[in-house]
């Protein structure tokens, strides 16, 4: 999974931009896109938003999340809670990196969002990294975790699901060389040897 | 990208590589005529007692509590190395022990009546998987020959460099540039040599136009 498609899922994230054009609703495949009347905000998919403005057809808005006190209450909490909170978008890092790349004048302090985004991010990544440590360590079969984006998904993987599955097939390979060992000398004695090794694998 | 998703069939070449090590058995019964497998036997048979070095794909098709052979567990799977496993999980350098320490200690697990290596191999990787997380996060241009990962773990890590450097290219917008495909440019300088060699040369024209 590139980063490049995840950028185009979040894409079609709806984005509020000011025209400075006229012109009829554009009626796409998926909905249509309301009318554009010069001056006047309208809500528009993410790239026809960027893509405008490269041409310099509109100004971009940037979302009510996208704000200095906001972004650094979500960090403060991100930094408090043991769980990973709820991202003001499900595509946060992708709408902040397109906005900021395409349109730095129309985003107010531009630099410190940027920083402020990224600081939100490095802590969610730790504590992803801090997470899987201890599900590693503990030895549990599964794990659950809520409000995690797909940018923060896609710096574990692939290396984690394939890792996991090594350390599966390992331990399949112990336990069973266990299990045959000790039902033939169970067989053959008739009484179970037990070894004490078999608590580690008790799951 | 297939080999971390690691599930060894007849044809992969890392599976070949295992299986081709050779363990030491010792035999147990006498084997009439094959002497040949012992380089140094004196006689046609195989005497009992003796001990031969033979490459795993031969051992791994016999039951594991045959009577003609009895396998020994390499050195690496045992007490000082074992201990040292445990101990220093993260710093040890499985490379340098042996390439494919955790195929090998796979297939080797059925013949060990003490059920060591089953538990090291699985400990050790569990272990090791944390600092290999931690590793990929760099740029994977320094220092790679320090960590003597074993060829599973490279892997791993190969993956995990990789999916950081598309990520740091990606938050610096410089990965996706649209390139001249090789046909394009290799035609370029076909066009290219063809019309110098016009210009200098005596050729006729009319040889020079066969393809446009």
């Amino acid at each position: 999974m590139d980063p490049a498609i995840i950028e185009f899922i979040g894409e079609k994230c709806m984005i509020s931009i000011i025209p400075n054009f006229s012109n009829e609703p554009l009626h796409l495949i998926y909905g249509s896109v309301g009318p554009f009347r010069a001056g006047f905000p309208v809500f528009v998919p993410l790239w026809m938003a960027t893509h405008l403005r490269k041409q310099q057809k509109c100004r971009i808005v940037p979302p009510e999340w996208m704000d200095m006190d906001i972004l650094e209450e979500i960090k403060e909490e991100e930094k408090r809670s043991k769980f990973f909170t709820k991202m003001p978008c499900e595509h946060y890092m992708v709408v902040a990196q397109l906005v900021m790349s395409t349109a730095p004048d129309d985003v107010p302090r531009c630099e410190e969002l940027r920083t402020v985004i990224k600081d939100i991010f490095d802590i969610r990544e730790s504590k992803l990294r801090t997470s899987i440590d201890a599900f590693i360590k503990g030895e549990g079969t599964y794990a659950k975790l809520d409000n995690l984006t797909l940018l923060e998904i896609h710096s574990v993987r692939p290396i984690l699901p394939y890792s996991l599955d090594h350390i599966a097939r390992y331990q399949r390979t112990a336990t069973a060389s266990q299990r045959d060992t000790s039902m033939l000398s169970a067989s053959m004695t008739g009484s179970s040897s037990g070894p004490n090794s078999n608590s580690l694998f008790s799951q | 990208m297939n080999g971390m998703n690691y599930f060894p069939n007849y044809y992969s070449i890392e599976d070949i590589f295992v299986t081709q090590e050779k363990v030491e058995c010792r035999v147990n019964t006498k084997l009439q005529r094959m002497g040949f497998l012992d380089s140094g036997a004196e006689s046609d048979d195989l005497e009992p007692g003796r001990t031969v070095n033979l490459p795993l794909w031969y051992i791994k098709e016999l039951k594991v509590n045959n009577a003609y052979f009895t396998v020994a567990v390499p050195d690496i799977y045992r007490n000082v190395h074992k201990a040292v496993c445990e101990a220093e999980t993260t710093h040890i350098e499985l490379g340098r022990l042996h390439p494919y320490f955790y195929e090998f200690g796979r297939y080797l697990t059925p013949y060990d009546r003490n059920h060591v290596i089953g538990r090291i191999i699985f400990e050790t990787l569990r272990q090791r998987v944390r600092h290999l997380l931690d590793i990929s996060k760099s740029d994977g241009q320094a220092a790679k020959a320090e960590h003597r990962l074993d060829n599973i773990e490279a892997k791993l890590h190969e993956a995990g460099v990789r999916t950081n450097c598309q990520y740091i290219e990606w938050l610096q917008m410089t990965g996706n540039k649209i390139r001249t495909s090789e046909l394009v440019e290799e035609h370029q300088k076909k066009r290219r040599r063809a019309d110098r060699s016009d210009d200098e040369g005596d050729a006729l024209p009319s040889s020079k136009r066969a393809t446009l």
